[in-house]
């Protein structure tokens, strides 16, 4: 019982298990429950500390998993603030580059934009499949003359001439992204004027669908340099056929001569052969005007530049012009627009310009008409590019035949004549042609077929070089009247040259080789001598000491006195009858010093040669 | 007493050297010595008969007519040099003033000029037509042309102007030596030379050159 009830007490059912015992005896009861007590608290203390062991360790087990629990967590919260914070540094930095790689899209699209726009080269965008055109630049506009929205309904085919549509679809077939070809086709103007173009493009991603992407360049200057080139090149090659038979033509020609003149001298005066024999000389006379002309697409022809005054040029021609038209034509001249227009030029090739041009103009007027010379000053901006500003226009226009564009563009090339073989060698224009580009000049033409020609000489004005030249070389040449003239110069073959030039313009010139024989030379003819010319640096005697002697001795004659190597300032030293010329000088220049000196005109102001006393 | 003016006719073209001999031959002060084909024997003709005046074309096979002269005007200082040319080129105006020539002719000029000018040169005197006088330039350094045309052949000396001109005659450098009578290594030399300053190493350009400078003709 008592074992029962111990079991019961220990089983949980201590209620029951302690009143069977108390109930039943006490002491033994007392005793045993103390027993049972002390066992049981023994026991109970046991497993309370074992279960209190057991609590403290799962407690502790606990704390420890939750602090555990708790430190992954704070790490875990940790990483994540700290992921997150990176994640939030990264997305903000994405971000900033987003915006900033936005910021550069819209710039470069501004600056695409602007590329596209502004580019010097007309660009069109055309859809592949079409051909119409998405989209032009500014260039593109300027370049076609049509605006910007005409342009965009049109098809790359309405822009191009007939003829190279089918070369530029073929081309246009060919292109894809890596592969970028050009061309040269010819574009319609708006107002319908053709002109070549150079077209270049590719294939290019435009976002949503691919397109062509085509550069249309202007290219009639570089065609124009470019036939300009062709044209000099076979120029230069006529050149050297030309000198080459000029050459052997001229010695021909000069035994013909020669052998005609030895017949004639051997000949007694009225003798009837006499006749033929002076024909010949006509007809040798004319073969040498023939090789001249050939000599003009020679690089070594004989020229002579001087500057001519275009309007004088023009009229004293016109009764030359007037002789080569017949009646029917009506010749009408117009030089009022231009007044003392100088170029610098060969005058006998600028007459022969105007002189082909002119029978050219007769040649296309068989039924008569109006041949019309004017001459105005260029426009500076002609459209193409050229600098033509202060240059002057010398215009040959007639109401004949005309020409259709396939004549005019081969007009200049030498040998090409429309003419019958016993009128045209074809070699007329093109020494036009050749003559101006000579004098830095350009020609060009407009005809219409049934309307007549122009022919446009367009002239460089003469530098103030030239000028100077021409006032030495036109004026007091051959001037003279066999005023005696005292030469002094040590340098012998200078002395016979400046001897030959002053007896060819017409004075008598006595030669001295230093001072002395100038003193010597001096008193000898000094009733006849008009003008003394001496170096300043001869042998002996200077020619200013020598000068100084003759002034002291009451020689008054007009004085030059030539130095090369003396740059002192010598005008104090120099009488109102001296003037002092310095090498190097022309000796166009001498003569017409020695002219204004003898002839007292207004004293000569050449900067660059004299010095006078002031 | 003053014996008649002593004359060396030299023209490659047969047709013009005997027509002046003809011409020459009916003055009764002028005697013509010799008639040559080419500088190289007028130089022989010269140095034997000492001429007073030589006449002489300028553009003839072999040696150069400048040349030439340059060895008759040293070895015949008393002969006088005219030169007779197709045609007025500046380059061979030039050169005959470097030479100091008494005389330039073209032979356009009827045979009377031709032989004015030869009694003017025994005057003392020069002789140049119109458009050469008026263009000459007395300078430092004595007369040349004016506006003679500036080109890169203005870099080369005497010498290589003329190695230049044999060059584009086609003649190798032998025959350039055997024709000059200097060495093939001086004639390498002076083509090096004016193939530097020219910026040209092409046989073919330097005819080019040489063509459109007028140094020959084509």
């Amino acid at each position: 019982m008592e074992q029962s009830a111990l079991d019961q007490i220990q089983s949980g059912q201590r209620e029951i298990g302690l009143k069977r015992l108390f109930n039943e005896d006490y002491n033994i009861q007392e005793q045993l429950f103390l027993k049972a007590m002390n066992s049981f608290v023994d026991q109970s203390r046991h497993r309370l500390i074992d279960r209190l062991q057991h609590e403290k360790s799962k407690e502790l087990l606990s704390l420890w998993a939750a602090f555990f629990v708790f430190l992954v967590s704070l790490s875990f919260w940790i990483m994540l603030i700290r992921r997150l914070q990176k994640w939030g540094g990264i997305l903000s930095q994405e971000i900033r580059e987003h915006h900033k790689a936005e910021k550069t899209a819209n710039t470069l699209e501004r600056k695409y934009q602007d590329l596209f726009e502004y580019a010097n080269d007309p660009i069109l965008i055309l859809d592949p499949m079409t051909y119409r055109l998405l989209d032009v630049n500014r260039k593109a506009v300027d370049l076609l003359g049509y605006e910007r929205d005409e342009l965009l309904g049109l098809s790359l085919n309405d822009l191009i001439l007939g003829d190279d549509q089918n070369s530029v679809e073929q081309l246009l077939k060919t292109l894809c992204p890596s592969n970028s070809t050009v061309s040269e086709c010819t574009y319609r103007h708006k107002d319908g004027r053709p002109f070549p173009v150079e077209i270049s493009g590719r294939l290019i991603d435009a976002g949503d669908k691919e397109v062509y992407q085509c550069f249309a360049r202007d290219i009639t200057e570089r065609r124009r340099f470019q036939e300009e080139r062709l044209h000099s090149q076979k120029i230069e090659a006529i050149g050297q056929v030309a000198d080459g038979i000029a050459h052997d033509f001229r010695n021909a020609l000069t035994a013909i001569s020669g052998y005609n003149a030895l017949g004639q001298n051997l000949l007694p005066k009225r003798h009837p052969a006499l006749e033929s024999l002076k024909r010949i000389d006509q007809v040798i006379n004319q073969a040498n005007g023939l090789i001249r002309g050939m000599l003009t697409f020679s690089r070594r022809q004989e020229t002579e530049r001087q500057s001519v005054e275009l309007r004088q040029l023009v009229e004293n021609s016109a009764d030359l012009f007037r002789r080569i038209l017949p009646a029917a034509i009506t010749l009408e001249i117009d030089v009022a627009s231009v007044q003392n227009f100088q170029v610098s030029a060969d005058i006998t090739q600028l007459q022969q310009v105007l002189l082909n041009l002119m029978i050219n103009a007769r040649d296309a007027m068989p039924d008569g008409g109006t041949l019309r010379i004017s001459l105005s000053p260029a426009s500076a901006d002609r459209g193409d590019g050229s600098d033509t500003a202060g240059w002057v226009r010398i215009e040959v226009s007639d109401t004949g035949i005309g020409m259709p564009p396939e004549v005019q563009a081969r007009i200049f090339e030498p040998f090409f004549t429309t003419k019958p073989d016993e009128y045209g060698t074809g070699l007329g224009l093109a020494m036009v042609h050749n003559i101006v580009s000579q004098h830095g000049g350009r020609v060009e033409v407009r005809s219409a077929v049934g309307q007549g020609s122009a022919f446009t000489v367009l002239l460089p004005p003469a530098t103030p070089d030239s000028t100077q030249d021409e006032i030495i070389s036109s004026r007091n040449w051959k001037s003279g009247a066999g005023e005696m003239i005292l030469l002094a110069e040590d340098h012998r073959y200078v002395r016979e040259i400046m001897a030959a030039t002053l007896r060819h313009v017409g004075y008598e010139v006595v030669q001295a080789e230093d001072g002395l024989a100038l003193l010597d030379r001096y008193r000898a003819h000094r009733d006849r001598l008009r003008l003394l010319i001496a170096d300043l640096d001869l042998p002996g005697c200077s020619g200013l000491d020598a000068l100084r002697q003759l002034r002291a001795r009451g020689a008054r004659l007009p004085a030059i006195l030539i130095t090369g190597t003396d740059s002192r300032d010598l005008s104090d030293q120099l009488d109102m009858e001296t003037l002092l010329l310095r090498k190097p000088f022309q000796m166009a220049t001498l003569a017409r010093l020695v002219y204004s000196l003898l002839h007292q005109e207004a004293r000569v102001d050449d900067r660059t040669h004299l010095d006078r006393p002031g | 007493m003053i014996g008649p003016i002593s004359i060396v006719l030299v023209d490659d073209h047969a047709l013009v050297r005997d027509m002046l001999r003809q011409r020459l031959a009916q003055e009764t002060d002028m005697v013509v010595l010799g008639c040559e084909s080419n500088a190289q024997d007028a130089v022989r003709c010269c140095v034997a008969t000492r001429p007073d005046v030589v006449l002489l074309d300028i553009d003839m096979p072999g040696l150069s007519a400048f040349e030439g002269a340059r060895s008759i005007k040293r070895q015949c200082p008393g002969t006088r040099l005219v030169f007779l040319s197709a045609f007025f080129h500046d380059r061979y105006i030039d050169q005959a003033l470097a030479l100091e020539a008494t005389g330039y002719l073209t032979k356009n000029e009827p045979p009377e000029v031709v032989v004015q000018a030869i009694r003017q040169v025994m005057t003392g005197t020069v002789y140049f037509s119109d458009e050469v006088l008026t263009r000459i330039v007395v300078s430092e350094d004595g007369a040349r042309l004016a506006h003679a045309p500036e080109s890169r052949t203005r870099l080369l000396t005497e010498r290589e102007l003329e190695m230049l001109a044999y060059i584009a005659r086609g003649l190798s450098k032998k025959e350039i030596a055997r024709t000059v009578g200097i060495s093939v290594k001086t004639v390498e030399q002076h083509c090096a030379h004016l193939m530097e300053k020219l910026a040209i190493h092409d046989r073919v350009e330097l005819a080019r050159l040489a063509i459109r400078e007028g140094l020959v003709e084509p």
